[in-house]
């Protein structure tokens, strides 16, 4: 009876896992590329390299990645590829002419055991606020502070993310007593200069968004995080005026019954970085694929979060163009 | 059981009527469409019952009068026809197919591999339904139900230590849920045109998930010997309900009433531990805590049939939910029609506004098949649907029926999980969800023959179900559409059962689906930008496992053809017993349907539970 029984059971066989061969979308491995450019520079490194198939292994090539095809082009004027330097996967491309700002690049990349991929990204133009005036004043703890009034300019590129960050270069100089290591006894007097670098910024208008920076009730306004931006809140305000504040934290001068310290503001330095969407989104999408890509993995060892998506604009293939432009201005104190 | 057994113990239910549009007011709570459960009461006149033993299953259903006076009992027993006020059914069934088959599945798995892996897995469920029912008078009639039910999904893979085969690495998993429900009913009649029923019921669903890994190997080094990682959930309702039935004249009939439930939701307790070398991680969290909300509701429908070719139904449920300080209302108009132009053909055009005040929370990554139900909290609205219908039904010769319907249906703050969120983490659920809408369209084509020796149903349904994340803030997808979880484009099922003679009864079901959906990486490659932005010149890169949208992957389709017959055998000496054998063959070209989808070493595999199952069984009815 037993033996008829499992012979009923047999067809049952390992009620579990077998192999599935999946021929929807994407199980091909395809080009990588991965770019930065910038408005007015003459070259452009391109990162060249290709896909592995997760699912299905024999799809992927052991061999070397050779003889890939770059095609460059833009929209309205004439630049192309003058010569390509190659280091590794990284493709050192001489343009030539710059690549022109406002007009959309075009990367084509080709390779005999791959589907071209294609990348477009419109180029931004430079970002160029006028700072209008700029007061010099201290904060309710007597720490020097910088207010700057901008007008931004007329910049009519839809979701773009303008954001502003500073650096308050200083020279600290301390002269003070001098003291024994051993007996920390007066032995004469010392002068030391040290190079002093502020990086608070924070903005009362209302204009800034709250992606990379926290919100101060001490200040009542919003602050960059150590080296974050301050971002406009989504709709760029066009040709409206803007007021900063850069924050030293530290007094002019200060002094004591044996010494005193002296701070001088050297330079400021406002770095504005306007990003397009699509370097928006990809960089978002890596900040939180890498914050969370182990959190909680170790942990269980088994795989309960929900994927993460990585923003790509390539076609027929992965990766990412993206556009992004950095203006700085340098401001020395006595300005 | 995966479509090898009904949801409901059919030695237990009255009858059961599926609404898929034209949803009357009374019911109320839920987006989907709404399946009406009457269990039996028993028979006030006799013991009747039946025991099915069987390789996959065992159930047991017995019902029949409860007497109260001796003289009740005496006459029963001189075999007089004697109506009992008091009855009773009590139905239970449990499935054996893990038990059985265990030792089967675990020698064929170790022999596929070489002894190197071994895989078992296995699924049961069983559930008890009771009811005890008092009849005071023609008027009057109180009863009290019980159910219980439990699925349970395990899976234990042993694998061999390339390295050292004596100590092996174990991962187990267990998932089970279930539910308990209990209820008190009274009917009462004030005349020949007015009814009503009122009761008061609990019931608690319970959900549990359990991961173990050990890894004896990695014993003396920092890494983990042990992982674990438990979840569960649980829901329970107290409700008080009641309900008029109301026919001022033979034209309409009014249904009106009220409802209150008491809803106590405990969604994440969450249990980890990791075992190494250098210390231990062992901690329960309880995240959100619980959470007391209160639903409430009144509801007016009316049909009317003026004529015997136009019926309306048209009413109103207005309700509300309190939860923590927050009220939400909600105001749902039904209307639906039907129109009968020719004796054999019928029109039918429907509207309805529904309300969902709990949320379905699903993982859509595919290795896992998790659903989490969860309240509508002050931060989280509630769920809301317009759905319009429209249909067209032929009868031909009273012998079969077609009907064709089309619908379309608009969703309103869904919620799906963030990109990266963990549901087993230690945060609070709410702050790994976002809100968006959804859609839903299709047709659906029946046919259906209930009169004859040939009687079955033919049903395609062709459909799609869409979701679109891109409110600022709540971005799925990066704002673009993508397919639900459930979006199954091709649905179809076919039953026929075949009556050959009084003895001999055969059937035979094909059902097949369309893939559900879910998110799978398919494609890994370096990404060197990222580094570079943030480390300039050092040449980072990051390994990312890519996915091109929410719900890409489709998983295998579904289909499987179980065939059976069944033969009656009357028992000589008692014409109202009946012995039954039924053979039956589920999925008979054994279709290994998935339940769990994972990649591994470059490969793509699935786990599935119920390949070619051929079952015996003996049924004695009474």
């Amino acid at each position: 009876m037993k033996r008829w029984i499992y012979i009923l059971l047999l067809p049952l066989l390992a009620a579990c896992e077998s192999e599935i061969h999946y021929s929807g979308e994407q199980t091909d491995p395809c080009l990588v590329i991965e770019a930065l450019p910038f408005a007015g520079s003459d070259s452009l490194v391109c990162y060249i390299n290709r896909s592995y198939s997760i699912v299905d292994a024999s799809k992927n090539s052991p061999e070397e990645l050779k003889n890939v095809s770059i095609d460059l082009s833009v929209s309205s004027g004439d630049c192309r590829i003058v010569s390509d330097s190659l280091a590794g996967f990284w493709h050192h491309l001489k343009l030539s002419n710059p690549l022109p700002a406002g007009d959309t690049l075009r990367i084509v990349v080709s390779h005999p055991g791959y589907p071209a991929a294609v990348a477009e990204e419109f180029i931004l133009p430079p970002f160029e606020p006028t700072i209008e005036t700029i007061v010099k004043d201290t904060d309710r703890n007597g720490h020097m502070e910088y207010r700057l009034s901008v007008a931004l300019p007329d910049y009519p590129y839809p979701d773009i993310m303008v954001g502003i960050h500073s650096i308050v270069h200083i020279t600290q100089t301390y002269i003070g007593p001098h003291l024994d290591k051993e007996s920390q006894t007066i032995i004469g007097t010392d002068t030391t200069v040290t190079k002093l670098h502020g990086k608070g910024i924070y903005s009362k208008d209302g204009l800034f968004a709250l992606s990379e920076n926290r919100y101060n009730t001490y200040y009542g306004a919003h602050y960059s995080t150590d080296d974050g931006y301050l971002f406009f809140n989504t709709g760029y305000p066009t040709g409206k005026k803007t007021q900063f504040t850069l924050c030293t934290g530290v007094r002019s001068k200060r002094k004591t019954e044996n010494a005193s310290v002296t701070w001088i503001v050297d330079s400021i330095v406002v770095d504005y970085e306007v990003r397009s969407k699509t370097y928006t989104l990809y960089r978002r999408s890596m900040e939180e694929y890498i914050s969370r890509q182990n959190a909680f993995s170790y942990a269980s060892g088994m795989s309960l979060e929900e994927p993460l998506l990585v923003y790509n604009n390539v076609k027929n293939g992965y990766g990412i163009l993206a556009s992004l432009t950095h203006t700085k201005i340098v401001i020395k104190d006595k300005e | 059981m995966f479509g090898f057994f009904s949801v409901f113990n059919a030695d237990a239910v009255k009858n059961v009527t599926l609404y898929e549009g034209n949803f009357p007011a009374r019911f109320a709570g839920r987006l989907s469409s709404i399946i009406d459960v009457r269990q039996k009461d028993g028979d006030a006149y006799g013991y009747h019952g039946s025991l099915t033993v069987g390789i996959v299953s065992t159930k047991l259903s017995v019902e029949g009068p409860i007497y109260w006076t001796k003289e009740d009992w005496r006459r029963f027993r001189n075999k007089e026809k004697v109506k009992a006020q008091t009855t009773f059914v009590i139905s239970a069934r449990r499935t054996l197919y893990d038990l059985l088959a265990l030792p089967v599945t675990t020698a064929l798995s170790a022999s596929k591999s070489n002894g190197d892996s071994i895989s078992t897995g296995g699924y049961y469920f069983y559930d008890v339904n009771a009811k005890l029912t008092h009849t005071f008078s023609a008027d009057d009639k109180l009863s009290a139900s019980f159910y219980m039910g439990d699925d349970v999904v395990y899976n234990r893979i042993r694998n061999s230590h390339p390295i050292n085969p004596k100590q092996p690495t174990f991962m187990r998993m267990r998932y089970n849920w279930g539910n308990i429900f209990g209820a008190v009913q009274y009917e009462h009649r004030f005349n020949g045109r007015l009814y009503s029923t009122h009761h008061i019921s609990c019931t608690r669903y319970k959900y549990k998930l359990k991961l173990k890994e050990t890894d004896q190997f990695k014993e003396n080094t920092p890494y983990p010997t042990e992982r674990e990682a438990g979840y569960n959930s649980y829901i329970l309702d107290l409700t008080a309900q009641t309900h008029f039935e109301w026919r001022p004249n033979a034209r309409n009939e009014v249904h009106f009433g009220a409802h209150y439930t008491w809803h106590t939701f405990r969604p994440q307790v969450g249990h980890f531990l990791v075992n190494a070398s250098v210390g231990q991680l062992d901690t329960t969290i309880s995240v959100g805590g619980t959470v007391h909300t209160h639903e409430a509701g009144v509801y007016l429908e009316d049909t009317y049939s003026p004529c015997t070719w136009f019926k309306g139904n048209a009413g109103l449920h207005a309700g509300l939910y309190h939860t923590e300080g927050k009220t939400y209302y909600s105001f749902e108009p039904r209307v639906g029609l039907r129109f009968l132009p020719h004796k054999d053909v019928a029109l039918k055009a429907s509207y309805a506004y529904m309300t969902q005040y709990v949320h379905m929370l699903s993982n859509s990554s595919v290795s896992m098949p998790t659903d989490l139900w969860v309240p509508v909290t002050a931060t989280v609205p509630p769920m809301r649907s317009m759905q319009v219908a429209a249909g067209i039904t032929y009868n031909i010769c009273n012998q079969v029926e077609l009907s064709v319907e089309g619908y379309y249906k608009k969703m309103l703050n869904l919620l799906e999980y963030k990109d990266g969120a963990s549901y087993m983490g230690g945060m609070n659920w709410q702050t790994q969800v976002v809100i968006g809408d959804g859609w839903s369209y299709g047709v659906q084509l029946l046919a259906k023959r209930t009169v004859g020796a040939l009687t079955g149903w033919i049903g395609y349904t062709w459909s799609r179900t869409m979701r679109q994340f891109d409110k600022p803030g709540q971005e799925l997808n990066f704002g673009k559409p993508f397919h639900a979880k459930y979006d199954r484009e091709h649905d179809l099922s076919v039953t026929l059962q075949y009556k050959i003679n009084k003895q001999w009864e055969i059937a035979g079901t094909f059902v097949y689906g369309t893939g559900t959906r879910g998110t799978l990486p398919l494609q890994r490659y370096s990404d060197w930008l990222y580094g570079e932005i943030k480390q300039p010149g050092k040449g980072a890169v990051t390994e990312v496992n890519y996915v091109s949208e929410r719900n890409n992957f489709k998983m295998p389709d579904y289909h499987r053809l179980d065939l059976s017959a069944t033969c009656h055998l009357p028992d000589k000496k008692h014409a109202d017993w009946d012995h039954i054998l039924n053979i039956s063959i589920y999925n008979v070209y054994c279709r290994l349907n998935p339940f769990l989808v994972y990649p591994r070493e470059g490969k793509l595999y699935k786990f599935s539970l119920l390949p070619i199952l051929p079952s015996l069984s003996y049924t004695f009815k009474f």
